[in-house]
């Protein structure tokens, strides 16, 4: 007999599998085609460091981008901080030089920093990098390459989680090296439609189209966007990497990504023609994905809360009824729960949709020449909760139109 | 107009479907096979349904002598098997329905047993009949069933619990509801006295003898 938990259940995941197969076979399709141009000359790169209350990380970042292979007077960074309350701007005079500016300004959010200092800038690429991510010092010599192909407006290297401590940091460097399989997919599909945290982009183009939208909590997603709907390239590189702090607790990282989910559902609305065959992969499977993992996804989540809650309370009243002498009772309820499961389809489909999980994380530890990590399993089992329970309240600020707390 | 890789969507659709059938085919496999169990369990009841009355034709003359409690136990084993199988094959499949069908023949059998052990050996154990119902107000014979449960493991050596489904149309069945009067589910008779609705667990203690 099947119930609407079942339904509801195979529609899970069959588009799970159907989206883990699809982007793994993409990759490993793709996997030898490297598009990268070897680079015929060194543009100049702008790297701008937008710093609000980031003393503590401002000169590490500055560090890390002056230590980097890459001629010394084709490298200049900006940093422009954004009316910190600490000591940050203080901080960042200390190394000032003619290859490092520092300017201030009054508090007016990431974006407007960034345009800020795009405007002082005298590069020819822009690299947008967050006061704590630091750029490897190949970074830029891998990545330049990119640009010697005119459809590209911008290329992004693979992001690591800087010396990940607590489990919730580990859990994250397991999600950012799958993350960077899959960016390298959506690359491949012609479909990257993000411009995070180190991202290169060509002046010219921010320039034309009105610098970074300053009114979007996401505004790295918004400028990806605004690249597809122009029909350019954004390209994904794996040997040029850049490392960030990531949240350390979960209550951080759940506001992180409250964040991010309700940027990406405002930026697709604002970009709602893309969802149209115009624009291939992106607006046919990519978006719509998107949109449909973050309504399903929530509804998946508050349907078994609220089976899960009706449940306990039914097994509590039953409980009362004996006063909660259940320590008798274990035995047998024990037995009925167990038999069921192995002639369970949907137990197989579990397995089966664990391997493929399991294949993708592989190949991506691989890929990025890291070890097993046991913490693979906490990612596995708790790590979706945390972000389906991020969709889940991201769409309801969506839906009563609040604006998550920055 | 930028591409739309149709092709891969497609073929990624057929590996997936593939996987589902894949899946439902090793269940199909394994439920086969819980099928054998279940012919088993058909089996195991039409055999202990033989035995019984044989049993109890000797138990007659010697009842004082058989480990009646013992039997007891045997049955309560093969009706959690029943309920394994309700659970997995749904209330309405044909073969549970039989087997819950012969199960309560058995159960009356027993009962019979137990009544003349109790009468002819001075034994104090509390025979008690439960009729719940899956139709109206399932959930208080759902509730009454888990007290009854609970009962039956606190006092295994006192207790003996007969349950039986008051929507089922057996003459045997309908001749127990007749005598005791049983209009209602829940419904308990604790040691011959009808009592009608829910139960709590201090009244049922409170007449346990």
């Amino acid at each position: 007999m099947i119930t609407f938990n079942d339904i509801i259940i195979y529609i899970a995941l069959f588009f799970s599998l159907f989206s883990v197969i699809f982007f793994l076979t993409i990759y490993i399709e793709n996997k030898n085609e490297v598009k990268k141009g070897k680079p015929k000359k060194q543009p100049k790169i702008s790297v701008i460091i937008p710093a609000y209350n980031e003393g503590k990380n401002i000169l590490e970042s500055i560090k890390s981008v002056l230590k980097a292979e890459y001629p010394e007077d084709r490298l200049e960074v900006i940093v422009v901080d954004d009316h910190s309350e600490d000591d940050t701007f203080k901080q960042a005079k200390t190394i000032e030089s003619k290859s490092v500016r520092v300017f201030t300004k009054k508090h007016g959010g990431k974006a407007a920093a960034v345009n800020y200092g795009i405007k002082k800038s005298t590069g020819e690429i822009v690299m947008v990098l967050d006061a704590d991510t630091f750029p490897d010092k190949n970074c830029f010599k891998n990545i330049i390459g990119y640009f010697e192909n005119p459809e590209i407006m911008a290329a992004l290297p693979a992001i690591k989680i800087w010396k990940p401590k607590t489990i919730v940091q580990k859990c994250q460097a397991i999600e950012y090296s799958i993350m960077g399989l899959l960016k390298k997919a959506f690359f491949f599909m012609g479909s990257m439609s993000c411009t995070p945290a180190g991202a290169f982009i060509r002046k010219e183009f921010i320039r034309k189209h009105g610098g970074f939208a300053t009114n979007t909590l996401t505004e790295d997603f918004e400028m990806g966007l605004k690249i597809q709907s122009k029909n350019y390239q954004i390209a994904q590189s794996l040997d040029s990497q850049v490392c960030t702090i990531a949240p350390d607790k979960i209550k951080k990282l759940l506001r992180q990504r409250v964040r991010w989910n309700y940027g990406s559902l405002e930026n697709i609305l604002k970009y709602k023609n893309m969802l149209s065959p115009r624009y291939g992969d992106l607006g046919m499977f990519l978006l719509p994905l998107a949109l449909f993992s973050v309504g399903f996804v929530s509804f998946l989540l508050l349907y078994f809360l609220v089976k899960l809650i009706l449940d306990l309370s039914h097994q509590i009243y039953l409980n009362s009824l004996i006063n909660f002498d259940i320590i008798r009772m274990f035995s047998f309820n024990g037995k009925l729960s167990f038999s069921g499961l192995i002639t369970n389809e949907k137990t197989f489909l579990v397995i089966f949709m664990m391997m493929a999980a399991f294949a993708m994380y592989e190949i991506a530890r691989r890929n990025a020449k890291e070890k097993f990590k046991l913490e693979y399993l906490i990612y596995f089992i708790f790590y979706g909760w945390i972000m389906s329970l991020s969709q889940l309240i991201a769409l309801l600020y969506f839906i009563s139109g609040k604006k998550p707390k920055w | 107009m930028r591409k739309i890789s149709w092709n891969k969507y497609f073929s990624v659709l057929l590996i997936t479907t593939l996987i589902f059938v894949i899946s439902f085919l090793i269940s199909q496999i394994i439920s086969s096979k819980t099928s054998e169990d279940i012919s088993q369990i058909q089996k195991d009841i039409s055999n202990y349904l033989l035995s019984l009355n044989l049993q109890s034709e000797i138990a007659s003359e010697y009842i004082c002598k058989v480990d009646v409690l013992g039997l007891t136990k045997e049955k309560t084993l093969l009706g959690q098997q029943i309920e394994i199988l309700e659970k997995s094959l749904g209330k309405e499949n044909k073969i549970v329905k039989d087997l819950k069908k012969d199960y309560s023949l058995l159960s009356i059998r027993q009962w019979l047993l137990i009544k003349q052990f109790k009468e002819n050996c001075n034994e104090s154990t509390n025979i008690i009949i439960f009729f719940y119902s899956n139709k109206n107000n399932p959930s208080e014979s759902e509730s009454q069933g888990y007290v009854l449960d609970y009962l039956y493991q606190k006092y295994p050596e006192k207790v003996v619990v007969y349950a039986f489904d008051i929507d089922e149309d057996d003459p045997a069945l309908n001749m127990i509801k007749k005598i005791y009067e049983v209009k209602e589910a829940p419904s308990v008779v604790v040691n011959e006295k009808l009592f009608s609705g829910f139960q709590t667990k201090e009244k049922l203690e409170s007449l346990l003898s």
